[in-house]
C-alpha cells in the first residue's frame, strides 16, 4: 500500500520542535507561557487522525527532534535536564503510535542491548544513551543496572543480531566490563560491543577487546553508523 | 606502621607551605593534598585495624597523613541530611562490604511542601566531633581544611538526581527552596569552621560536571548556585581563609565565573580523560592554585613506574611556577592499592629531595 503522500510537513516540523523543547502536551509549560498550546501528544494525535502513517510521524516528526537534542547535547549547548524532558516528550508521542505500530510494518536500525555492568547501579548516562539511540532509530533492549555477563548473553540469545552497549561509572566497576566482553566474544566473536562511561576510554576499549568507545550518546550513534551501517 | 611508610623521610609539617601553594607562591617543597583517603587504605598503611567511630577514624587519618608528609588535612563535619541510598556488592580491591550509593531516581523531597516538612538540620545537629578530634591530635605545624559537600550535590541527593533534573522545568520553585535551605546549612558549617584556629582553609566539594560537560546549564548555576558560592568565598576571605573548590567533570566553561566573579582560590579534581592537570595549569595557574591531578585510573591500575613517571611529569611542569599541591585527581578510594598511593607520595618526596 502506498504511503500517505499528503504529509502535513509543517505539523511534523512543529512536532520535532516540541520534542526538542520538551513540550510534551498541552499542559506542559515548557517553554514558560506555552501552557494551553498543543504539544507532542496533541500533534501526534492530530496527525494520526489526519491519516499520517506512524512510520512518517516517527521518522519525520519525533526522531528529528531527538536527533537534534542529541547533537546539541554533544556540543554542550544543552544539558541533562533538556535531554530528559525531550526524551519524555518523545516517549509520550511514541506511546500513541504503538497501536499503529502493531498494524504497520515499522523499520528500525536494529536492536541495541544496553546495560550497566555488574556492581554498578548508575544509569542516568546509560538512559541518555538509550533515548538518543532511540532517536536515531534503534530499538533498545535495556537490561537495567548491575548486569552480569549472563544477562547480556541471555539478551543476545533473543536478539542474535543485536549490538551491545556496556556502561560503567566507576574505575572499580569498569573492570567488570572485561568479563562481559570476554563472555560475549566466547559465544559470538563478531558481536559489536560498545563501551561508555566516565572512567573508560578508547584505549580501554581496545585493551578489553570491545569494538569501540563512545564518549557521549551522539558518539554512540556515529560509532554504530560506522560499525553497523544501515542496509542500502 | 607499614614498613614502606616508615621508610619515608620524617615529617616536618608547615601549613604555610600549603597556603603558599594555594596563593600561587613557590613553597620550599611541593606540598601534598588529598580530598579523602579511604579508611581501609589508612588502616593498611598504619598496619592496624580500621577504626569504626568517626572521631577515631579522623585521628587515624591525621596520624597517617602526618607521617606521609602532609601539611594540612581535610576534615569534615557531618551534616545529618537524610536521603535514600541504594547498595550493591562492592568489587573493590580491599572490599569486604557492600558499596552504598545515592539513589539517582528518588529522594526525600519531592515537592515544595515536602521541603517545608523536611527535618532540616539545625546548626546544633551538625556533628563537628571529627573536626574537634582532629584538632586535638594535630601535630605542631599542621592545620585542618574545613570541608563541606556542595549545593548541587546535597540538593540532588535530597530531591533525587533525576527528579532534580525534571524539576528544573516542571517545578522551578522546588529547586529554589531546596537550594536556599541547603545553602544556609552549608554557610552555618563554614561559619563554625572560621571560628576554629586549627582550620586554615575552607573547602567546598560540589560535582557540577560529567565527563563531557556541565550537568545543568550555566544559567541555572548563575541563578541559583553561584550566589551561594560567592557568599561562602566572602565568608572565607573576611576570616582570612582561602576558599578551595572541588568539582569533578568538565567544567571549563564556568571556570572564568568561578575564578574571576566568585573568587575561588584553588581548584581541585582533574581527570586525564577530561583535561590533564597540566593543561589547566597552563591556562589558569596565574589566577588560581591548582590541587591534585594524578589521575585515579593511573593510581588504580598503573604500575610503580607509570605512577612515578606521571607524578614527575606533573611536578616538572609546576616546579618553576609554584601554586601547586600534589595529590590524586580526586581521592584515594579503597580500590586504589595502598602501595600505589605510597608510590605517588614517594615520587613527590623524591622530587622534593632533588632525586
Amino acid at each position: 500500500m502506498a504511503e500517505q503522500s499528503d504529509t502535513p510537513t509543517g505539523a511534523l516540523r512543529q512536532m520535532a520542535e516540541c520534542v526538542e523543547r520538551g513540550k510534551m502536551d498541552i499542559n506542559t509549560n515548557i517553554p514558560p507561557g506555552s501552557k494551553g498550546q498543543p504539544g507532542v501528544v496533541e500533534l501526534v494525535s492530530a496527525a494520526l487522525t489526519d491519516g499520517v502513517s506512524a512510520q512518517t510521524i516517527l521518522n519525520e516528526g519525533l526522531l528529528p527532534g531527538m536527533q537534534s537534542i542529541g547533537k546539541r547535547f554533544a556540543a554542550n549547548e544543552v544539558f541533562i535536564p533538556e535531554v530528559l524532558i525531550a526524551a519524555r516528550a518523545m516517549k509520550a508521542g511514541v506511546e500513541l503510535l504503538k497501536p499503529a505500530f502493531a498494524r504497520e510494518e515499522v523499520s528500525s536500525r536494529g536492536v541495541f542491548i544496553l546495560g550497566t555492568v555488574r556492581g554498578d547501579l548508575h544509569d542516568i548516562g546509560k538512559n541518555l544513551v538509550a533515548v538518543i539511540l532511540e532517536g536515531a532509530g534503534w530499538r533498545i533492549e535495556d537490561l537495567g543496572v548491575d548486569c552480569g555477563p549472563e544477562k547480556f548473553l541471555d539478551a543476545l540469545e533473543l536478539h542474535p543480531d543485536a549490538a551491545v552497549g556496556l556502561s560503567a561509572l566507576l574505575a572499580t566497576t569498569m573492570v567488570n566490563m572485561q568479563e562481559t566482553v570476554e563472555a560475549i566474544r566466547a559465544k559470538k566473536p563478531e558481536a559489536v560491543i560498545l563501551i561508555g562511561g566516565a572512567p573508560v576510554s578508547a584505549e580501554f576499549a581496545e585493551q578489553i577487546n570491545a569494538s569501540g568507545y563512545a564518549a557521549d550518546p551522539n558518539g554512540a550513534v556515529e560509532l554504530l553508523d560506522r560499525l553497523c551501517p544501515p542496509a542500502a | 606502621m607499614h614498613p614502606s611508610v616508615e621508610s619515608l623521610p620524617g615529617p616536618a609539617p608547615d601549613y604555610r607551605r600549603f597556603l603558599d601553594a594555594i596563593y600561587r607562591r613557590c613553597p620550599d617543597r611541593v606540598p601534598l593534598i588529598e580530598l579523602a583517603v579511604h579508611a581501609e587504605v589508612v588502616s593498611a598503611l598504619l598496619d592496624e585495624p580500621a577504626a569504626a567511630e568517626s572521631r577515631a577514624v579522623t585521628r587515624q587519618n591525621v596520624r597517617l597523613l602526618h607521617r606521609l608528609g602532609y601539611d594540612a588535612v581535610k576534615v569534615s563535619a557531618t551534616i545529618p541530611f537524610q536521603y535514600p541510598t541504594v547498595t550493591s556488592a562492592d568489587s573493590s580491591t580491599l572490599s569486604r562490604t557492600d558499596r552504598e550509593w545515592q539513589d539517582q531516581h528518588g529522594g526525600a523531597i519531592d515537592t515544595v511542601e515536602d521541603c517545608e516538612r523536611y527535618p532540616w538540620p539545625k546548626q546544633d545537629d551538625v556533628d563537628f566531633g571529627p573536626v574537634e578530634a582532629a584538632a586535638e591530635v594535630l601535630p605542631d605545624g599542621m592545620r585542618l581544611i574545613g570541608f563541606s559537600g556542595g549545593i548541587v550535590e546535597f540538593a540532588t541527593n535530597l530531591i533525587g538526581l533525576e527528579r532534580f533534573m525534571y524539576a528544573i522545568y516542571d517545578d522551578p520553585d522546588l529547586i529554589s527552596v531546596v537550594i536556599d535551605r541547603v545553602g544556609r546549612t552549608i554557610y552555618g558549617v563554614f561559619e563554625a569552621y572560621c571560628q576554629m584556629d586549627a582550620v586554615c582553609a575552607l573547602w567546598l566539594g560540589d560535582d557540577l560536571g560529567s565527563k563531557n560537560g556541565l550537568l545543568v546549564s550555566p544559567d541555572l548555576l548563575q541563578a541559583h548556585v553561584f550566589p551561594w558560592y560567592a557568599r561562602f568565598v566572602e565568608l572565607a576571605h573576611s576570616n582570612q581563609r582561602p576558599f578551595l573548590f572541588h568539582s569533578c567533570g568538565k567544567i571549563d566553561s564556568i571556570m572564568p565565573a568561578l575564578i574571576q566573579e566568585i573568587g575561588i582560590d584553588a581548584k581541585h579534581s582533574f581527570e586525564d580523560a577530561i583535561e590533564p592537570v597540566e593543561h589547566f595549569i597552563d591556562r589558569w595557574s596565574s589566577k588560581v592554585g591548582v590541587l591534585g591531578g594524578v589521575d585515579v585510573n593511573i593510581l588504580t591500575m598503573g604500575d610503580q613506574q607509570a605512577i612515578t613517571a606521571r607524578v614527575r611529569q606533573i611536578l616538572e611542569r609546576t616546579a618553576q611556577r609554584g601554586g601547586y599541591a600534589c595529590g590524586s585527581g580526586n581521592s584515594i578510594p579503597n580500590y586504589v592499592p595502598p602501595e600505589n598511593f605510597l608510590t605517588m607520595i614517594r615520587a613527590v618526596s623524591d622530587f622534593n629531595a632533588g632525586a
